[in-house]
């Protein structure tokens, strides 16, 4: 026997409608409303434990509260499963739905699901954290959404990972993940080709990206003289012995040295780290990847006002999108509170 | 194009590899007299020690240090596979040859010297069994594991330079012990006909050549300097191809790869049904800068013209630097109104949320994937481990641990021979 938490509006627990909107949170014993459709579509192995029930204005007037109070009902029952809704169409209610399903998989570690039409508001806050079916947009579809509930609903309770959404039913959550396929990479990509020259339709196995934001180069710098510049590089030169743990590839960590150091290049000595090209005649001649010398230059000449006392480094091979916009983020954020003008960006 | 190579590629299916007395095919079985081929690898005095060990599917065995695996093969009658480095400098990829189907020599060492950047060979891992044993085409193979010990005075490349050679020997050598064996049956690669109602499809293969460790050989030569070529897929199946990359584990094209390429196989398969297989255009991957990467590919594109393609297959080996160059390509092709579809690794971050391509062109509109460089699998504790005791890192190899892709044999390669999909969950 699975047992289920069920959580619904006070219109789905047959309390009232719009003004009933502020009933406040309770805790009903066994299934209400919906929730026989689920012990129904679970034919005698689905048994819901207990329903809780909240008016669509009480919950958001009080969220952080109304949230507390569910994650102590859910910590007290220890359901197998939590199910919320079907939400439908609905805003306020559907965003209930999805927000209930966090807190019980990332508080308590309770497998849970809502469903929702696809293009109601909760899946586009929701939808990478939030086991999502996909329903009609109103509660005419209330039993097809309760059987496509419950086939993943119960697949989660068992402790099955997720599957690809298209095969399990769900509304994507987004990640991608390897799983394992009967027909050949030759096949599929001869197929994909022939389909291509034949005109047919075909099915890209990675979906093209939107562009990529457009970054708008930054202004010349007015005045060099009076310019305060800093040299940032992805080339992974960092004192030898790599005392803060750069990654060599996909990184995730940058770090700032001195410029001082670097000059001796004695104690401690510098070489690159980097995965992805051939450092030996950086690490021959660190000015080659940071070229502090003509930058030092450039001060006695009087061409710039003042080199910047660091360099800044990470290592740029296999990095994910969402590590190099933070690090890039972390370092500007670190050159501009140090009154950097200017930044000369060396790549390899 | 004329292109008239014929080859007949004669496989001994083999179910099991044991030690024996002597070594030869005997009944189904490879059997290998370890001392004996012991002797031979030890002929090279850049290598001091070998320790010749079996790894089957179902074995409770990791095998760390992964470096390159060779597929049995020799040329029945004259001749010698593996052009530059056995026998003579001779076109390869016409007459006969004969593969013992299902076996790998795989080569396992850390090498005499401390490395630095990127001229190092990186961690790599099989798994024989349990879950972890389908990331690597080689947890699938009967393995006949090679775990060298080096020459501790001679330096890295050298010593690089003597474990290609000895792997590609004893491949060669097993190969030619099964000569009288019992054929189970014979595979015809043959496209000098061309049936011209059906499109001509070309096998746009690229290769990393990036600097020592990161290296692929076309001839026994690297490809540093290489101006894309044309080749003929025949000429790939007999060793014209030799991998020399072990900076990425999960993305080389292992020689048993080029060897068995599942892309020439396919496209081959197909000739005279649905397609022309019009040819096979090798193009460096990893060149330094962008102009050497628009040249580059430029030249490619525009041999994949003249031999009258109407449709391309395109493969690369590598991560972001090498999607640079295939993409180029793909993108020139279609605005010359050749059709593409193109194998790539992802690489989607750990949770699998980032954007899982390094680089695209809008015109790459098909692409099939081989899963992310990034996942990470629970390896789990193995019994019995080849190839020393501890990661390159430091951990105990046999586990259990966390693992990324990145760090499994050959578990994102690129020309097929996988068989792990990434998937929108």
């Amino acid at each position: 026997m699975v047992r289920v938490a069920h959580y619904i509006n006070q219109f789905f627990a047959g309390i009232g409608g719009e003004d009933k909107a502020d009933h406040p949170f309770e805790v009903r014993e066994g299934a209400v409303g919906p929730g026989r459709a689920v012990e129904m579509a679970g034919g005698g192995d689905v048994e819901i434990v207990q329903t809780l029930v909240c008016g669509d204005n009480a919950f958001h007037a009080d969220t952080e509260g109304t949230l507390a109070a569910i994650e102590a009902a859910l910590a007290e029952s220890k359901p197998d499963l939590l199910i919320a809704g079907p939400g439908f169409n609905a805003g306020r209610y559907g965003l209930a739905c999805a927000a209930v399903c966090a807190v019980a998989t990332e508080k308590l570690g309770i497998p849970a699901l809502t469903g929702v039409y696809v293009d109601a508001p909760a899946v586009d806050v929701y939808r990478s954290r939030v086991v999502m079916v996909p329903t009609g947009d109103s509660a005419a579809g209330m039993k097809d959404a309760v059987e496509g509930m419950l086939r993943v609903g119960l697949r989660l309770a068992a402790g099955e990972p997720l599957g690809p959404a298209e095969e399990d039913g769900r509304i994507p959550m987004g990640f991608r993940k390897a799983v394992v396929t009967e027909t050949p990479v030759a096949a599929r990509v001869v197929d994909m080709l022939m389909a291509k020259l034949r005109g047919e339709p075909f099915t890209s196995e990675v979906a093209l990206p939107e562009p990529a934001e457009a970054v708008p180069p930054a202004p010349p710098v007015a005045d060099l003289s009076g310019a305060v510049v800093a040299v940032v590089t992805d080339g992974g030169l960092v004192p030898v012995g790599n005392p803060d743990g750069i990654e060599s590839s996909s990184a995730t960590k940058w770090a700032r040295y001195p410029i001082d150091d670097l000059v001796r290049n004695d104690d401690p000595s510098f070489m690159s780290i980097h995965a992805g090209y051939d450092s030996q005649w950086v690490d021959a001649d660190p000015d080659r990847l940071v070229p502090i010398d003509a930058l030092l230059d450039l001060e006695a000449e009087g061409v710039i006002k003042e080199a910047h006392p660091y360099y800044y480094v990470t290592t740029g091979t296999g990095t994910t999108v969402t590590h190099a916009e933070r690090m890039g983020e972390e370092i500007a954020k670190q050159l501009i509170s140090d009154g950097v003008h200017a930044v000369l960006v060396t790549s390899t | 194009m004329r292109q008239p190579l014929r080859l007949d590629v004669h496989t001994v299916e083999i179910d099991q590899i044991r030690f024996g007395d002597h070594t030869g095919v005997d009944d189904g079985a490879l059997v290998v007299d370890r001392d004996a081929l012991a002797a031979l690898i030890l002929e090279d005095p850049r290598i001091a020690g070998v320790d010749v060990r079996i790894a089957q599917p179902g074995d409770d065995i990791r095998i760390i240090g992964c470096l390159d695996a060779v597929e049995p093969r020799c040329k029945v009658g004259d001749g010698s596979v593996f052009p530059g480095f056995l026998g003579g400098m001779e076109t390869v990829g016409e007459g006969e040859t004969l593969r013992l189907g299902g076996v790998a020599v795989l080569a396992s060492s850390r090498y005499p010297q401390p490395f630095s950047g990127l001229l190092q060979a990186r961690e790599a891992v099989v798994d024989m069994r349990g879950p972890t044993a389908n990331l690597s085409p080689f947890g699938r193979t009967l393995n006949l594991v090679l775990a060298y010990t080096p020459n501790p005075d001679i330096d890295n490349e050298d010593y690089d330079d003597a474990i290609r050679r000895s792997n590609l020997r004893v491949a060669e050598h097993l190969a030619t012990q099964a000569l009288d064996a019992p054929r189970a049956s014979t595979t015809t690669f043959d496209i000098s006909e061309q049936d011209p109602d059906l499109p001509n499809v070309v096998y746009f293969y690229q290769l990393q050549g990036q600097g020592p460790m990161a290296d692929t050989y076309l001839y026994g030569r690297v490809i540093h300097n290489l101006v894309p070529t044309v080749m003929h897929p025949n000429e790939a199946l007999d060793g014209a191809i030799v991998c020399g990359v072990y900076v990425y584990g999960c993305y080389k094209n292992v020689t048993y790869l080029h060897q068995n390429n599942p892309i020439i196989w396919e496209l081959q398969r197909r000739h005279g049904k649905e397609l022309n297989f019009a040819g096979v255009v090798i193009n460096r991957g990893h060149n330094y800068t962008q102009e050497d990467k628009e040249r580059s590919s430029r030249w490619a594109a525009k041999l994949i013209e003249f031999l009258e393609a109407d449709g391309a297959v395109f493969t690369a080996e590598g991560g972001g630097n090498s999607a640079i160059d295939m993409m180029l390509a793909v993108q020139y092709l279609e605005q010359a109104g050749v059709e593409t579809a193109v194998v790539s690794s992802e690489a989607a971050g750990e949770d699998g949320y980032d954007f899982p391509l390094f680089y695209t062109v809008p015109e790459a509109d098909a692409i099939v994937s081989v899963g992310s460089e990034d996942e990470v699998f629970d390896m789990p504790e193995v019994a019995e481990v080849i190839g020393g005791d501890t990661l390159l890192d430091g951990q105990p190899a046999a586990g259990p641990y966390r693992l990324k892709m990145y760090f499994q044999f050959c578990g994102t390669q690129q020309v097929g021979g996988n068989v792990l999909v990434g998937r929108v969950h």
